[in-house]
């Protein structure tokens, strides 16, 4: 009897330390808090192995961060309270590079003469509801596959979103609005899928392909630009549903009121002078 | 573009004729009334042709009855003005038809 219960208390003993042994393998991946387990959002990436979850609060973080794994990194309030500004400038916000898959969601990133999220030789990539202000390119998907992009918007850059080199990427309400340049830039992209998204008021085209094939732009708009679509050197692409009016179209019918003012005084003139002759 | 042009122009005659209306209301003489008249009705004029042209390129029976739908509006400004209820409910008619006017020409611009 006395050896039956040692044995099986040595047996829970082995389990147990086995479960113990095999308990981070098992379990999900880690979950990082930043400030409090890492003090910057760079930090918390170093710190955190693939497919672990970064969980950024609100403030400020001054810094670039570089991201090289795939890793689901989250505001824990959104792009108006999390905020990540270049510390360089000369760099983007944030670059994800050579990544397979991946989240990023939630932030702000401004102040890069570079980008303020670059996707660089990346697949798989999903990103959304990022604010992306002040840089050259708002958001810049460099070489890049498979990814989407969701509810991001790139207003008040240079350029809204730059898509470069790269393919098969599905960019969804987005929007790109309000831009110095250009709303949405494809450069030698293909099979890219731009639907639902705005390109509204930006200062030359809403969007560009140029050298650019196979794509598909499905009930985008395009408002208030110089130029709505502009397409170059491309082919093959499908539009449909895209709503389009230049800037100028909206001036229009102000114009024709005070034309149509104008000559009805003209009219009136002309008819008095004649009603006049008669008498 | 042809129909671009057409709706410039009917948009103008359109604002001719409700700037007309407008001092009618003050005073009618008889070379407001004139004036009145001819550019409602080159107004209503330019609106079939726009509209002929619109439903010949794409004949749906949603854009034939949103352009019998402004049509109606025209004839119902006409039939209010020869009832003598111009001064009355004028005004608001002759704003519908800019709005109508509006809608006309922002769907005909070239994208």
């Amino acid at each position: 009897m006395g050896d039956t219960e040692e044995l099986k208390t040595r047996a829970v003993t082995i389990l147990s330390a086995i479960v113990f042994c095999l308990l981070p393998f098992v379990s999900g991946a880690g979950v990082i808090n930043v400030p409090s387990d890492a003090k910057s959002v760079q930090g918390a990436v170093e710190a955190a192995a693939p497919g672990d979850t970064i969980i950024v609060s609100d403030g400020t973080y001054i810094e670039n961060v570089l991201i090289k794994k795939p890793l689901v990194i989250r505001s824990k309030n959104g792009n108006s309270s999390t905020i990540i500004t270049a510390k360089d400038s000369g760099k983007a916000v944030v670059k994800i590079d050579g990544v397979k898959g991946g989240e990023f969601f939630g932030f702000t990133l401004k102040g890069s003469s570079m980008a303020g999220l670059h996707v660089y030789g990346s697949s798989g990539v999903k990103a959304g509801s990022i604010l992306a202000t002040g840089n050259y390119a708002g958001i810049f998907i460099e070489e890049s596959s498979g990814g989407v992009f969701f509810e991001n918007t790139a207003s008040g850059n240079t350029d809204g979103i730059v898509i470069q080199n790269s393919q098969d990427n599905v960019f969804e309400k987005n929007h790109a609005d309000s831009n110095a340049e250009k709303g949405f830039v494809l450069v030698s992209a293909s099979a890219n899928r731009l639907e639902s998204n705005t390109a509204d008021s930006n200062y030359w085209n809403g969007i560009t392909l140029w050298s650019s094939h196979s794509n598909v732009l499905r009930n985008n708009t395009a408002y208030k630009n110089t130029y709505g679509i502009v397409m170059s050197e491309s082919e093959n692409n499908e539009l449909e549903g895209n709503k389009v009016m230049r800037r100028l179209y909206f001036l229009l019918p102000v114009a024709l009121i005070y034309i149509g003012v104008i000559i009805y005084f003209i009219e009136r003139r002309l008819l008095l002078m004649y009603y006049a002759g008669k008498k | 573009m042809v129909i671009t042009i057409l709706s410039a122009i009917g948009f103008m005659l359109a604002v001719m004729s409700f700037m007309g209306g407008f001092r009618m209301v003050k005073k009618t003489d008889e070379y407001e009334t004139f004036m009145h008249k001819l550019n409602g009705y080159l107004t209503i004029a330019f609106y079939l042709m726009i509209a002929a042209i619109s439903i010949s390129k794409a004949p749906h029976a949603s854009t034939i009855a949103l352009w019998i739908l402004g049509l109606s509006l025209h004839g119902l400004k006409v039939f209010i003005a020869r009832l003598g209820l111009a001064v009355r409910y004028g005004g608001y008619f002759g704003a519908t038809l800019i709005i109508t006017w509006f809608i006309v020409i922002f769907t005909h611009l070239p994208s």
